[in-house]
């Protein structure tokens, strides 16, 4: 069995702790993976966060085991919330190369390709955190679909609300978010925060 | 989310699901009436929500991860102005390599690299308000760190003095080191923590892994590692990490002090890492931590934090029989064997132990210095000074258990086993020999163990009805159980038979008293000789039984050669001499001698007045006896002050004996008697007996 596994099965039988455990531990698993499938690459390649987040999901969950969507749910929401800080760290990253941050010093990375500019998701990353502190369910239902690519439907399910909850939250947080990166100015501009 | 926000939301989702734009503005209208700053705020979200149709409906599809890091670093990396050369160890929560640096000096370090997932920022803000003090650190077993910083992804990571060598436990089990070499380790250790203590730094997270061995010139050199990292790693160390991954972590809740595993942001003091130094201890001694790893492993994390704050865990002499086969590997590992083991730990290095691992860190050693310095005692054979804590703590554990018995007994019991314990250890401190004096705390100690488990753990109930016991039933049980507690050891016997004949007599049973007192006596007259102090002191009681029953030639006999043998090994004025003097001054005006007395008693209150402080029962039994004697003589006006003066300090002197109170008393009667005095005569006479030796002992709360 898997850690996962385990973890999430604890998290049904009620473990309060397992919970605490599973982001660090899908965490880890998401980027062994990703650096896995990345190494039989050619350089340039490129990998889909939610295709990521899908198969990490089918080889560490033994669906057996965990019955109930729930569970399930949980590690959604965990591997969401993980992808989302594996981006932004190599977003970071990207951005302070770009401002000379590692002043010429050799790092073992080859080359970083953030397909899309780095900035936008560190807006993104900030907005959602501005969203979360104003209405966090409508923050984690973005970072759900966005970041894994679960339907709405699944993504109801994931977060235990009702379909129509779900759409009308989304469309809430979408409008709010695009209003929030639109109407502001963009802060790529703005020094590396370090 | 607050009301105006929910409302906004609430109008601007039912106005978007509104076909018509009629139909929209008319159901805004309607909803936010006056309200401008709704009306401004929906009419925003509107704005946009055309425009955010295809805002981010194809789930992040041009994102793209490349994971452009191997996972760990690896030799080669650079990192800062570091070069990591090799591997050199794995923790929990990082790696730790070798690493080089060329600008601006030339040096090896060690480097530690953290794992993800950490906030790399608040890691390092946190390191950075103790590196002053950090760097203030300079002592021969202690490895600084030196900087931190962040990597390139964003990791925390630490640069630390070099260590090389293996962890303290497997150096000594490697090398078969025996106990007194493993505790000369020991208290380096002890030394390095406390060096880091006097800066205000404590470790938190002290355990083997973070004491290493390496070797100066062939000679093993303890280096404690990793001041400051635990801190700056705040909670993290104790919730989080902790179980992210579960096998590797178990090494530290077997190290956490139950304040940190209890969590409750009670501030961690320097007082933990005692406790860590105190598992550490253990482990060294027996090859095994206080509580089961394997137990750990398996309970879940509150059960964890219980099993630390609450269970004992087996001092080290139980653990040992109780280790089963390993007992002999260990014991190998120690160049010794399981019983020898089990002995050498039985006593002292358990109550070391046992003190720094204590859950109330009142009650541990304040200082690594003071455990430390107990270690050293024990390595020396003096007399670790565990001794007279352990009984008030003993006693006070043991009196919580048994709230039943009333303070009185308490005291009267502790006094006289003070007594004894001091008067023997005090007296054979002055002997050099390091032999007489561990015997003379092994008897201390034994007729402390016979006392509380034997005589206080009478069952209150098995008394005479209810809660109420007599002194004189317990110590009527517990006498024949004497043999069995001393089990052929003469001293001991000896100490204990003292003690239940002083007590008798203090309660006035001098025909019980009697025979333990003549066997006393006898054992310690044999063993100890005729002039040792405790031989004496049982001597001087059994003249008081004699004397109590009429048997005052003996008693004078007696009286005498205590005396002499007390102003032989005493300096003059001791109270011990005065207290011989007062006896056979006592005596002599009882056989109708009070001239030759009265010299005796005038010598007996000056020592006391001189060595005790002004009422204690003592000097003012002295003053009542010349009082009795100048009576004795006709010397009524000078003796009534000093017999009224006696009298009155007794009755409220602590631990005064009864019948001292009583024959004060007594005197008082017979002089106003002697001297006509009729009329006060009476009204003394009324003060008499209420006062039995045979009190009750009352419980003070029902158990």
């Amino acid at each position: 069995m898997s850690e996962v596994t385990r973890i999430l099965s604890a998290i049904e039988q009620g473990d309060p702790s397992a919970a605490e455990q599973l982001l660090p531990l899908v965490y880890d698993e998401l980027r062994k993976l990703a650096a896995q499938k990345l190494a039989h690459e050619k350089p340039g390649q490129t990998l889909q966060a939610t295709a990521l987040v899908h198969e990490a999901y089918v080889r560490l969950v033994d669906v057996e085991r965990v019955q109930r969507w729930n569970s399930r749910g949980h590690f959604f929401a965990a591997a969401a919330e993980a992808m989302r800080r594996i981006l932004v760290e190599d977003a970071r990253r990207k951005r302070r190369k770009k401002h000379g941050g590692d002043l010429g010093r050799v790092d073992l990375d080859e080359a970083l390709s953030l397909a899309e500019p780095a900035d936008d998701l560190l807006d993104l990353d900030e907005a959602l955190n501005r969203l979360a502190a104003l209405d966090p369910l409508a923050a984690k239902l973005v970072v759900l679909r966005y970041f894994t690519g679960l339907t709405m439907p699944e993504a109801a399910d994931a977060l235990e609300i009702s379909l129509r909850s779900a759409e009308r939250n989304w469309t809430y947080a979408k409008t709010w978010l695009h209003r929030e990166l639109t109407d502001t100015p963009s802060r790529s501009c703005r020094p590396d925060e370090n | 989310m607050n009301s105006d926000q929910d409302r906004a939301k609430s109008v601007f989702l039912n106005a978007a699901e509104l076909a018509s734009p009629a139909e929209r503005q008319a159901y805004i209208a309607a909803q936010c009436g006056d309200n401008e700053a709704l009306r401004h705020e929906v009419a925003g979200l509107l704005k946009h929500f055309a425009q955010a149709n295809e805002f981010l409906e194809s789930p992040a599809p041009k994102l793209v991860a490349t994971i452009d890091e191997p996972l760990r670093e690896a030799p080669g990396t650079i990192i800062g102005p570091y070069k990591l050369l090799e591997q050199i160890g794995e923790g929990g929560f990082g790696v730790v390599f070798m690493a080089e640096q060329q600008q601006p000096v030339r040096r090896r370090v060690a480097l530690k690299v953290l794992k993800p997932g950490m906030d790399t920022r608040q890691v390092i803000a946190r390191f950075e308000a103790e590196r002053q003090a950090l760097a203030l650190m300079d002592h021969p077993n202690i490895a600084r760190v030196l900087e931190a910083g962040e990597t390139s992804s964003g990791r925390p990571y630490f640069v630390m003095e070099l260590v090389r060598g293996p962890f303290m436990t497997d150096y000594c089990d490697q090398h078969n080191l025996p106990v007194s070499e493993r505790l000369a380790l020991f208290i380096d250790v002890c030394q390095a923590v406390q060096h880091a203590h006097q800066k205000g730094i404590i470790h938190r997270d002290i355990k083997p892994s973070n004491v290493l061995v390496t070797l100066h010139d062939g000679k093993p050199v303890v280096k404690v590692i990793d001041f400051g990292i635990a801190k700056a790693m705040g909670q993290q160390l104790t919730d989080k990490t902790l179980f992210t991954n579960f096998a590797q972590m178990i090494g530290t809740p077997l190290y956490m002090s139950p304040e940190q595993a209890e969590m409750s942001g009670l501030d961690v003091d320097t007082r933990s890492d005692i406790y860590s130094l105190g598992v550490l201890l253990y482990e060294l001694l027996t090859g095994t931590t206080p509580f089961d790893k394997e137990r750990l492993r398996q309970a879940g994390f509150d059960e964890i934090r219980r099993i630390i704050r609450e269970d004992e865990p087996p001092k080290p002499s139980t653990r040992m029989s109780t280790l089963g086969e390993a007992a002999a590997t260990v014991s190998a590992q120690r160049n010794s064997e399981p019983r020898r083991l089990s002995q050498l730990f039985r006593g002292e290095l358990d109550w070391i132990v046992m003190r720094a691992l204590e859950k109330d860190r009142s009650r541990r050693y304040v200082t690594a210095l003071d455990l430390a310095a107990d270690i050293q005692r024990h390595l020396q054979h003096e007399p670790v000074w565990a001794c007279p804590p352990t009984w008030r703590y003993r006693f006070r554990k043991f009196l919580r258990r048994r709230r039943g018995l009333a303070a009185a007994v308490a005291t009267v019991l502790f006094v006289l086993v003070g007594g004894i314990a001091t008067t023997t250890v005090g007296y054979l401190q002055a002997r050099e020999s390091e032999k007489q004096a561990r015997e003379a705390e092994a008897e201390a100690r034994a007729t402390v163990d016979f006392l509380t488990f034997d005589f206080l753990a009478l069952d209150p109930q098995g008394g005479t009805g209810g809660q109420n016991v007599t002194i004189r039933e317990a110590l009527d049980a517990a006498a024949p159980k004497i043999d069995q507690a001393t089990a052929q050891q003469p001293r001991v016997e000896a100490a204990i038979c003292h003690v239940v004949g002083a007590t008798y007599r203090f309660l006035g049973e001098h025909e019980k008293a009697a025979p333990y007192l003549e066997k006393a006596v006898a054992i310690r007259t044999r063993v100890l000789g005729e002039e040792d102090p405790a031989t004496l002191t049982s001597l001087h009681h059994l003249g008081h039984v004699l004397y109590a029953r009429g048997q005052l030639a003996k008693a004078e006999a007696m009286c005498r050669t205590v005396l002499a043998g007390r102003r032989k090994h005493l300096p003059a004025g001791h109270a011990d001499i005065a207290s011989s003097l007062a006896f056979l001054g006592l005596i002599l005006t009882d056989q109708g001698k009070p001239d030759e007395a009265e010299p005796l008693l005038r010598e007996a209150l000056e020592s006391f007045s001189a060595a005790l402080p002004e009422d204690h029962w003592r000097t003012a039994n002295a003053r009542s006896l010349l009082g009795g004697c100048l009576s004795a003589q006709g010397r009524y006006i000078d003796a009534e002050p000093l017999l009224l003066t006696g009298y009155q300090t007794l009755q409220t002197a602590h631990g005064a004996p009864p019948e001292h109170k009583r024959q004060a008393l007594g005197r008082i009667i017979r002089l106003f008697d002697a001297w006509e005095k009729k009329d006060k005569a009476q009204e003394w006479r009324k003060k008499l007996p209420g006062l039995n030796a045979g009190d009750k002992v009352r419980s003070e709360t029902a158990p």
